[in-house]
């Protein structure tokens, strides 16, 4: 082997033959052009004909420096040059240690990648190898490590995935130990950066081989490790998402998930990780990013999701890493909120519309598995919430078991009635004044009181309170300094109406009204349904029936891989008995994933157990420490430069017969320079298929002082959206925007280009810029600034000349862009403030938007609550409303990715989607056509007229 | 045999497509004094025929079964009917189908022999139309068959002339050949050729047919790239008739020469024609055979008078 600084050649004695090139060129020189042949009948005339001049008869020059260059490109790449080589020399045989625990899946192919490029170095070189895993494997596939030929190992590695379950060095350090390797081996340490018990020993086992070589993951390539995600409610956590999970985590959200993702301790950069929750179609139903920011190694945030959608998460993983680390599964205690209803009553007597857990069944059964009987019966199967219908007292045999549970994360709901006087027994969240208070009565001057907006602190903030609840009885608690704070509904006057107290992990809930109409209106309105709702959601999950107390084992039912996905659970895995669960760890016979029968399942998280990651720390005494991206493979030139030659002699084929005149007639080649020129041509297309790319992306510079977006915007209509100053969300209004434009394809003849985003912060805006587009739609978010005055006027500019400006505004609890504050609404109102906008009103159901394209009723975006505004009274622009404001969220309703919906709709079906992408359309339609859809509104008139026409066209005719 | 009847019957559809766009062609009979058989057409003299010429006055020599007695009857003197002369001319037709006709410069043209033959059948058609009779002289330029008049004659000549052209005797008849001299007298001859064959050959075929007491026309078919010689850079020009080959360095520098050669060659032929009472014709390839064959009308029915 010849090495020229950093490239050596493999067979250097080819390059012996470049010593001929002189010769090569000379004969070329000498070699006159080749003759064409021509038959020709008059060749008599031609016989004695002496042209007056000879020129001397060569080969051109550019041709003969094309065949030389052809001869020193086919010796070069048989000389076989090889870029980076392994320097370091040893006839020694190369030890390839590989983590493949969990940690090793993140950058996977980066590790094969590497060891594959030492071996295919070993087996040029004829050095043998040893090819090392550190993960245990599961128990069949076992079988020692041997040192064997490069060409076996080569094989044997694409055999090697990544495990689900931690390292073991020590064990692999023992393996070391007992391997019989000669001296002076060359060791690669491909590691997956992670300190762990026997890191040491395994460091000290690998330096006594040889020259010991480290590959890192470097920054790219961090572990990361996801902790179970827990849900929280008002400051404290209320469920997690399995039995497992780490100390609970403060939190302001109403409903939210916290998130937690923890890599290797050290001085990293900051990196956001988006977590993604995932239902069982595999549909995505919220991603969060996660940041850990700069020198940190745990970061934690907390994902708004709606509480109906939170019960669908069946998985939790990080986008774009795949590994089984971060991948966590939601089991059936994630989604089961059994429901007991104790009654008084017994059983089999019912008497409807006058038994007290009449109405608690009724408002329960919609969305939850309710059951009813005494607190004995239910409390023997497991339970998220027990309502106690019709108050009285929990008898003192009753008393443990019930705040056993309730310590153990139970909710308990009790309702306050006739019997429930004083402080009967000491579950009551708040001291109670003997005697309860009436109003409204036919003794009493009061009228009965409806009831306030619910405080902050409370989960049932947000939700409309009916104007026609009305209470005429309650319960009243003593006054304390506690009560404001334990207080989650109050009445008009401030009396509280339903109290809440922390007892251990679950809650205790009182109303102070019973859950019949005695009292108040309460039970008859939807607002019950929907208090009793949010509590079954705050509550904690709990297995399926008899798998709790169950002693048996739980046998596998899914099993998840290193990359994170599931599979059916092989030979070798174990089951877990019940009892043991909570302690078992991930191994090769227990592996992560569904233990348990369907319907029951218990998830084994792999990073419940797994210790705070550590940055590896134990190198091997004197060893070369490198990254995976800094890793430099060696690299053969061998192929491309015979390549290379190949295509120019392809090249000189074609020039050469065009020098002869046989490149066909068709081919519209008239003479020899053009014939080349496409043969070079054909040379530089094939060698650099991305130059032409890079040309036509070359802006094409007009005379017109129009700048490309713009222009282009001319050129094909295209619908705007305004930059709303968050990335992710303009990104999501984007994809909405892309879906919008070819839903509108697809069904209508609009067939609109690419949508554009406009950023009213640029210089570059102009008045003239935003002319083009008939439709700008604009998602209002909390982080939204108010335009620059400039911005303004540019704004007004669009409105007074026909364009249209779709402002959605959408202030629900959990919207993107902070929603639920009411700071997306007063950003609303200061945006409005600085633009000229006339008289609004709310959507009429006749309005031509409702029936540009569809005929709608109403305007669902991904919400379907909000109400939309037009202008009142519209007389300029055609009848077109110069802005239309909503509150749905529509964007994200149509937002799309490769795999569907970004987003699920709250409180409806995908009928709601559709709906949603209706008024979308309907939009653009009425953007498009203006008041063209008008006459659609006097249709029901005319079709009266027709049909009262021919009863005066007949006399006589029956109606 | 199918190939031949395909050739041939190309050959005729060309023909009767280039004929149909001329006038029917009646040999002008001025140059010739006798005729050996009976034609369809009447000579404007008294002959032998079918149809009123007119009454002379019976002379010793008349017998006198041709006393037209009914006219005799009106006037005192005898009367004799004579009938008009009818006579047709023999045509003999010669195209070359030499090697050195087989060539095209470009596969877009005609190989000249194809347009020679196409050329020779439709004067055949015009010919046949006017009523001539016509021979086939082979590529020996002995007479394939007696003369013959009738659309059948024009079908066996393309028959014979496919034949000619698909049979790939390359060398095997190269130059003019021995045109028989037992061609019926007065006949005219149309030849259909290069005429690369050195100039002293020619004027002796044509010489041994003037002998014969025959006249005739020269048709010269020439590939465009024959008159130009386009070619360029370093040539191997090779003959098609084993004439040999000749490299030339630079045939552009060439091309001032030939051209100078090939005028000479053709007024050489110019003047065989002239001096003989021949008419000569130029045709390339790339034109359409019309106007050649309009020019060629004209020399045989006399109009260029």
């Amino acid at each position: 082997m010849l090495s020229l600084g950093f490239i050596s050649f493999a067979t250097p004695w080819a390059l012996a033959g470049l010593a001929a090139l002189p010769l090569v060129w000379l004969l070329l020189r000498l070699t006159p052009p080749t003759v064409r042949q021509i038959d020709f009948p008059a060749i008599r005339l031609l016989f004695g004909l002496d042209p007056t001049k000879r020129t001397p008869a060569h080969t051109p020059p550019w041709l003969m420096i094309l065949r030389v260059a052809i001869l020193a490109l086919a010796l070069l790449g048989l000389a076989d040059p090889i870029l980076n080589v392994n320097q370091t020399q040893s006839s020694g045989p190369v030890v390839i240690a590989i983590d493949n625990g969990w940690a090793a899946a993140a950058s996977w192919e980066d590790r094969i990648a590497s060891a594959r490029a030492i071996l295919e170095g070993a087996e040029r070189r004829n050095q043998p190898a040893v090819l090392i895993t550190t993960a245990p494997i599961s128990i069949a596939a076992a079988q020692a490590p041997q040192v064997k030929p490069a060409r076996d190992a080569l094989m044997q590695i694409s055999q090697i995935v990544p495990q689900p379950w931690p390292t073991d060095r020590a064990a692999a350090a023992q393996t070391l130990a007992a391997l019989k390797v000669p001296a002076g081996a060359q060791v690669t340490w491909i590691s997956d950066g992670i300190e762990s018990p026997g890191t040491a020993a395994f460091s000290a086992a690998l330096a006594k081989l040889g020259r010991v070589t480290v590959i890192e993951p470097g920054a790219l390539a961090t572990p990361l490790v996801q902790y179970a995600p827990e849900r929280t409610f008002g400051g404290a956590s209320s469920g997690t998402a399995n039995s497992n999970a780490k100390a609970s985590n403060t939190s302001s959200s109403i409903n939210g998930i916290v998130l937690k993702l923890a890599r290797p301790s050290g001085p990293g950069p900051a990196a956001i990780h988006t977590v993604r929750a995932i239902d069982a179609e595999g549909q995505v139903l919220a991603r969060t990013g996660v940041t850990i920011s700069a020198g940190e190694a745990v970061g934690t945030t907390t994902m708004s999701v709606p509480s109906e959608l939170a019960n669908r998460i069946i998985r939790f993983d990080v986008e774009g890493t795949a590994t089984a680390a971060t991948t966590i599964l939601a089991d059936d205690r994630w989604q089961r909120r059994p429901v007991g209803i104790a009654s008084a009553t017994a059983q089999g007597i019912s008497v409807p519309l006058l038994e007290d857990a009449y109405y608690l069944r009724e408002a329960l059964q919609p969305f939850a598995e309710a059951r009813s009987g005494t607190l004995n019966d239910l409390l023997d199967h497991p339970l998220a919430v027990l309502a106690m219908a019709g108050g009285g007292k929990i008898l003192d045999a009753e008393l443990a078991r019930v705040s056993a549970w309730v310590d153990n994360g139970g909710i308990l709901v009790r309702f306050a009635g006739p019997r429930l006087d004083g402080n009967v027994d000491p579950l009551l969240p708040v001291r109670l004044r003997a005697g309860g208070r009436t109003f409204g009565g036919t003794m009493s001057w009061n009228k009965p009181m409806a009831l306030a907006p619910f405080p902050e602190a409370s989960p049932f903030k947000g939700m409309i309170v009916p104007e026609d609840v009305t209470v005429s009885s309650q319960v009243l608690a003593e006054p304390s300094a506690e009560l404001a704070n334990k207080t989650w509904a109050r009445l008009s006057d401030g009396t509280p109406l339903v109290t809440a107290e922390r007892r251990g992990r679950g809650w205790i809930v009182l109303f102070h009204v019973t859950a019949t109409p005695e009292w108040s209106t309460l039970p008859l309105s939807g607002l019950f349904m929907d208090m009793l709702h949010r509590l079954v959601d705050i509550s904690q999950g709990v297995p399926a029936d008899g798998s709790n107390d169950a002693t048996g084992a739980l046998a596998p039912y899914s099993i998840l891989d290193g990359r994170g996905r599931l599979s059916s659970p092989g030979p070798t895995v174990q089951p877990i008995s019940a009892e043991n669960f909570a302690e078992a760890k991930a191994t090769p016979a227990t592996p992560p994933g569904l233990y348990g029968p369907a319907g029951g399942t218990h998830a084994l998280n792999l990073s419940a157990h797994l210790p705070t990651p550590e940055a590896l720390k134990s190198f091997p005494s004197g060893a070369a420490r490198t990254t995976l991206s800094g890793i430099s493979h060696e690299r053969s030139f061998k192929p491309w430069l015979l390549t290379l030659a190949l295509v120019l002699l392809l090249a000189d084929l074609i020039i050469s017969f065009a020098l002869r005149r046989l490149v066909p007639q068709f081919l519209g080649f008239k003479d020899v320079s053009l014939t080349t020129g496409a043969a070079l041509l054909l040379i530089v297309l094939a060698g650099a298929p991305h130059a032409r790319a890079a040309e036509a992306a070359a802006p094409a510079r007009g005379s017109v002082e129009l700048d490309v977006a713009t222009r282009s915007a001319v050129l094909d209509t295209r619908l705007g959206y305004i930059s709303t100053g968050a990335t992710d969300i303009d990104r999501v209004v984007a994809s909405g925007m892309n879906a919008l434009t070819q839903h509108l394809g697809e069904r209508t003849a609009a067939e609109l280009a690419e949508p554009v985003r406009i950023d009213l912060s640029s210089a570059a805006l102009t008045s003239e810029s935003l002319i083009p587009y008939p439709l700008l739609y604009w998602r209002v978010t909390s982080a939204q600034s108010v335009p620059a005055p400039k911005a303004l006027t540019i704004l007004n500019n669009y409105l007074h000349r026909g364009g249209v400006i779709v402002f959605d505004a959408p202030d629900q609890p959990g919207a993107l862009g902070g929603g639920g504050s009411g700071v997306v609404t007063a950003r609303l109102q200061s945006i409005l403030a600085g633009l000229d906008i006339p008289q609004l009103t709310e959507l009429p159901d006749d309005h031509v938007l409702n029936r540009s394209f569809y005929l709608l009723r109403n305007q669902p975006g991904r919400y379907a609550d909000g109400k939309v505004l037009v202008e009142r009274d519209v007389t300029a622009n055609d009848g077109v409303s110069s802005v239309v404001i909503g509150s749905n969220d529509w964007a994200a309703a149509w937002a799309t990715d490769a795999t569907g919906p970004l987003y699920a709709v709250i409180g409806g079906t995908e009928e709601q989607r559709e709906t949603a992408y209706r008024v979308g359309i309907n939009m653009v339609i009425y953007a498009l056509t203006g008041n063209y859809k008008s006459d659609q509104v006097h249709v029901p008139i005319l079709m009266q007229r027709l049909s009262e026409s021919p009863t005066k066209l007949i006399p006589g005719a029956t109606p | 045999m199918d190939e031949k009847r395909e050739e041939s019957h190309r050959l005729r559809v060309e023909a009767d497509a280039i004929s149909a766009t001329l006038p029917p062609l009646l040999v002008s009979a001025r140059r010739i004094a006798a005729s050996v058989t009976l034609g369809s057409h009447g000579r404007r003299r008294a002959g032998v025929g079918d149809s009123f010429w007119q009454f002379r006055p019976y002379s010793k020599d008349d017998t006198p079964q041709a006393i037209d007695w009914r006219q005799s009857g009106k006037f005192d003197s005898v009367f004799v009917r004579e009938r008009e002369w009818v006579a047709a001319q023999t045509a003999a037709l010669w195209c070359d189908t030499s090697p050195s006709m087989r060539y095209r410069s470009s596969p877009k043209l005609p190989l000249k022999a194809e347009r020679a033959a196409v050329m020779m059948l439709t004067m055949a058609e015009l010919l046949i139309d006017g009523g001539e009779r016509i021979i086939r002289l082979a590529a020996d330029g002995k007479p394939q068959r007696a003369a013959a008049a009738g659309r059948l004659a024009v079908a066996h000549m393309a028959d014979a002339i496919a034949g000619e052209l698909l049979s790939d005797k390359r060398g095997a008849s190269a130059g003019m050949p021995a045109f028989s001299t037992s061609l019926p007298r007065h006949s005219g001859v149309i030849l259909f050729s290069d005429f690369m064959s050195p100039l002293e050959e020619i004027a002796a075929a044509v010489k041994g047919l003037t002998r014969g007491g025959i006249t005739g026309h020269l048709v010269q078919v020439l590939d465009p790239a024959e008159e130009t010689l386009p070619f360029s850079g370093r040539v191997r020009f090779v003959g098609l008739e084993e004439e040999g080959a000749t490299v030339i360095d630079r045939a552009e520098d060439a091309r001032e020469g030939y051209i100078r050669k090939l005028q000479a060659h053709r007024e050489g032929l110019k003047g065989l024609a002239t001096s003989t009472g021949w008419t000569f014709g130029l045709h390339h390839t790339d034109q359409s055979p019309q106007p050649a064959l309009a020019a060629l009308h004209n020399a045989i029915t006399g109009h260029r008078r």
